[in-house]
């Protein structure tokens, strides 16, 4: 089951458009890494050009690059797919695996974590770490229930994950506090974890980056650049708040009435709650981490409450007899099947709608052109020859770059200054943005303009 | 047991709650303008209930539903001044004070744990220790859920009390919608669960809403859930609550203790009942942090004691005082918090706002577009100058806000808004785009200072 619900969402993602503003530099510098280039000096930007670059994502970048290189925009597509129903599929399994006799419920309590996977189906490094945590969550809650094997996989986890992503932080920390944890409550056992917590510390020390691998996600946990959407607040009044209200709304109720106490699923839903509430985009490690628990406790908190107020609980389906490996066998390559062919049916190009494509042929070549930041690495991708001022990696640009940058596209104080400074001699903004408002009111030449983008001519 | 050594633990908090309370300097651009609407109604003898203060919808009507919590204020500012109106804030801030730490004990919590709990909870709450109608909301909403514990427990008395608060409330503050979806709550449980209590607790929630209409400028539970729905973003207060900032960061706390406490120990039906609704309520906006907060103290006290329990179960409780010392102990914090009193400010704290382009502002005229964190300051201080917006924000809501940020954010209509209104002079903090555009279009600068610039059409 977990395999055909993966395969589904899949399946389903082949159908949503490409053309993440982050993924053309992501792909930009996968190639660079295959040229065995990682974290060197910067030649994508002319306001940091030289400075030495985050290796925090070569191979999730490898990855991503090693795909478009097989099969263009097409395979991109397909390995989205592939990741997708790995990332569905994992949480899934991970439900199910605790209620084997209750699918429905399982799949009931991975639902939120599901839906709030929606947000981060992303062709970006991002994925694979939501994967990786997917499974780390599985790997944890196995080896706390005795598997010794699901423990000795944790490092390895830990050190493909630290080289894909910089999130590789947060499972780190979950596994030092259940390795903790389980050793106070399984003194036999001790050893194991302690093994299992130290080397997965050590694992993320195996990286280009060394110590250094850890300088992005304290950065980004402690400093969240708010100015990002991806970054913001979590907010329920929006539909990713709302479904991750849910998630928490749920393990709440599900805590206060379950039959049984669980203080070891503390140790895990509280870290990761806190980092939920942090930004936007990490509201989906709650959810993935709490399904299991809601899949575990869910049934039981309903007959609690039914009863608590003179109810009868319904009665979820259950199967007697799970499948057998063979009709596993089967499951696999049906799945298999089914995304090759969605792949090949999906999506085969970007989608630039939202990019400037028709202002790229009046880009003058070289230093001077301040661009929009969502647009910064379509320009990478599309315009090698005319680097860009700011792009999404943002860390680089960080504080100088990006201060000049506010002041600019703001018409803040100093802005024509910073024009000045910096030698800037083109503007690619939206319209509406404050600059481009400003420029045609001082009569600055427009060189091209549509409803999404104008470029000036700075005089 | 006498009264005073039996409530010396909340009458210790209350006491702590005024001294802190009461050193602030109000700074609350709001403030200003709610005195005004109260001395409006004093003088006038009527509930204000069109805008006299703006020049882009005056005439207009408009309720905020606080207009008893408006005339209450300027009673007080009126009697001591500013440093009436911080005795009166740190008084207001004692109640909730004491009623927060009665809920805090409620689980048997030890004193300890019960003292650090609330103390979070007040640290919490400071931000909503302002001169403003919603400061009766911020101490009426302990105190009704301490009513409803009461009722709970069986105290007729406590529950009979509230309908009549639930009266004032709808008058003193449009956030009375909060105090009915507490009697919903322990209505709820009762239904479901204390059958035997349901009747009382539903004749009081019909009594409690049918009073609720008892207000002559009805703000309705309608209007606050559409505000809470849509809560204006561009106001810091009505932002989501950032975790990474302090008050985010102990809110942060309660949540992971609530859910801590409920995975270590689980809860009860009106545990969910109280606490998801304020758990959402408190997501939407950082304004409503503390409700959840105070919600969650019980629970969370609960949990503290149960752990303590068995964390150290051979270790006999602290014993209490004996009552004269402990009745004593809560004279002397009281006294003491009294004496506090004398370092009540008697100015207001004033720096954010425009002050040194006062002088400049009466002696100009036409349209004025304003800062909208300044409006309330400005119709205080400069009342013969109409204001573009101010704090009140639903009279402006949506089109003069939209064309004040349109205008401000230098959007491609910004000339068109500046005609429309007739703009004559521009009072901005310099870093916003339109201040620059317009020195740049050469208009006159008026009066400037490291915060502010004022601007004339030249």
């Amino acid at each position: 089951m977990p395999v055909a619900i993966g395969v589904a969402f899949g399946a389903i993602s082949t159908r949503l458009g490409v053309g993440d503003s982050d993924v053309f530099w992501h792909l930009v510098a996968g190639a660079d890494v295959l040229r065995g280039n990682i974290g060197g000096p910067d030649h994508l930007s002319w306001t940091v050009a030289g400075q030495q670059t985050s290796s925090d994502q070569w191979l999730g970048q490898a990855l991503w690059r090693i795909a478009y290189d097989a099969g263009g925009w097409r395979a991109v597509v397909a390995l989205r797919a592939l990741t997708i129903a790995l990332l569905v599929g994992v949480i899934a399994y991970t439900a199910l695996r605790e209620r084997p006799g209750r699918p429905l419920g399982a799949v009931i309590a991975a639902l939120p974590a599901i839906a709030l996977s929606r947000f981060v189906w992303t062709e970006r490094p991002e994925l694979f770490g939501f994967v990786c945590f997917a499974l780390l969550i599985a790997l944890l809650r196995a080896g706390r229930a005795g598997s010794a094997t699901a423990l000795y996989w944790v490092p390895p986890l830990i050190l493909l994950w630290a080289n894909l992503h910089g999130s590789f932080a947060l499972g780190v920390v979950l596994v030092v506090l259940v390795a903790a944890e389980g050793a106070i409550a399984q003194p036999s056992r001790r050893r194991m974890y302690a093994a299992a917590a130290a080397g997965s510390v050590i694992a993320t020390l195996l990286t280009p980056a060394g110590l250094g691998a850890w300088t992005a996600p304290g950065f980004h946990l402690l400093h969240p650049p708010r100015e990002i959407q991806e970054w913001s607040v979590p907010d329920v009044t929006t539909l990713p708040g709302a479904i991750f209200a849910v998630a928490l709304f749920a393990t709440l109720i599900v805590a206060l009435f379950a039959r049984a106490r669980a203080p070891r699923e503390a140790v895990v839903l509280l870290p990761v709650l806190f980092v939920s509430l942090v930004a936007t985009r990490q509201m989906p490690l709650f959810a993935i981490a709490a399904a299991p628990y809601l899949a575990t406790f869910g049934g039981g908190a309903l007959v609690s409450l039914a009863s608590l107020v003179h109810l009868r609980a319904p009665a979820l389906a259950s199967t007697a007899h799970p499948p057998g490996r063979r009709a596993d066998a089967i499951a696999v390559l049906a799945a298999v099947a089914v995304l090759a062919l969605a792949a090949g049916t999906g999506v085969s190009a970007p989608e630039l709608g939202g990019f400037p494509a028709g202002a790229l042929g009046s880009l003058r070549p070289g230093p001077g052109l301040f661009n929009q930041y969502d647009w910064g690495g379509y320009l990478i991708w599309a315009a090698p020859a005319t680097p860009v001022f700011v792009d999404g990696r943002l860390t680089p640009y960080l504080p100088n770059v990006i201060n000049d940058y506010t002041t600019v596209i703001g018409v803040h104080p100093g802005w024509r200054e910073v024009i000045a400074r910096r030698g800037i001699r083109q503007i690619l903004v939206r319209p509406t943005d404050p600059v481009a408002v400003r420029a045609r009111d001082l009569g600055w030449p427009i060189r091209v303009s549509a409803d999404t983008f104008v470029l000036i001519d700075v005089p | 047991m006498s009264w005073l050594a039996r409530n010396a633990f909340p009458i210790g908090l209350a006491a702590a709650g005024f001294t802190l309370a009461v050193g602030f300097a109000t700074g609350d651009p709001d403030t200003y303008w709610h005195l005004a609407s109260g001395q409006w109604m004093l003088d006038h003898r009527e509930i204000l209930r069109t805008d006299i203060f703006s020049s882009t919808v005056t005439g207009q009507p408009y309720s905020v539903g606080e207009w008893l919590g408006e005339i209450v204020l300027t009673l007080v500012f009126n009697a001591g001044g500013w440093a009436g109106l911080a005795i009166f804030r740190a008084f207001l801030v004692a109640i909730a004070a004491f009623f927060l730490a009665r809920l805090s004990r409620r689980g048997g919590a030890p004193l300890i744990a019960a003292l650090l709990i609330v103390i979070w909870a007040l640290v919490v709450s400071k931000t909503r220790w302002t001169d403003r109608p919603a400061i009766f909301t911020f101490v009426l909403f302990p105190v009704v859920l301490d009513l409803l514990y009461c009722a709970r427990a069986g105290s007729r008395r406590a529950l009979v009390a509230i309908p009549p608060l639930i009266l004032l409330w709808a008058n003193l503050h449009g956030g009375y919608a909060i105090g009915i979806a507490l009697v919903v709550a322990f209505t709820a449980e009762a239904a479901l669960v204390r059958r035997r209590d349901l009747v009382p607790f539903a004749v009081i929630l019909g009594a409690a809403i049918a009073l609720s209409f008892i207000d002559p400028e009805t703000f309705g539970v309608a209007g606050a859930a559409g505000h809470a729905l849509a809560p204006p973003r561009f106001i810091s207060e009505e932002a989501p609550p950032d975790v990474l900032e302090a008050s985010g960061f102990v809110f942060a706390a309660f949540v992971l203790a609530a859910v801590g406490v409920a995975l270590l120990y689980g809860g009860a039906l009106l545990d969910a009942l109280l606490l998801i609704p304020l758990l959402w309520l408190a997501l939407t906006a950082q304004r409503h942090l503390v409700f959840f907060v105070f919600a969650a103290t019980p629970l969370i006290a609960a949990g503290a004691a149960r752990a303590y329990a068995r964390l150290m179960p051979r270790r006999a409780p602290l014993r209490p005082l004996p009552d004269p010392a402990a009745a004593a102990l809560a004279i002397l914090l009281a006294i003491g918090a009294l004496v506090s009193a004398v370092s009540a400010p008697t100015v207001p704290d004033e720096s954010a706002y425009p002050a040194a382009a006062v002088p400049a502002l009466k002696a100009g005229s036409g349209t004025l577009l304003n800062e909208y964190d300044w409006g309330g300051y400005l119709i205080s201080r400069v009342p013969e100058r109409k204001v573009f917006v101010d704090g009140r924000l639903f009279p402006f809501y949506p089109a003069v806000l939209r064309d004040y940020r349109d205008a401000v954010e230098l959007r491609s209509n910004w000339r068109d808004v500046l005609a429309r209104y007739d703009v004559r002079e521009v009072l901005l903090r310099p870093g916003k785009a339109l201040a620059v555009a317009l020195r740049e279009d050469g208009w006159t600068v008026r009066a400037d200072g490291p915060d502010f610039v004022l601007l004339a059409r030249p």
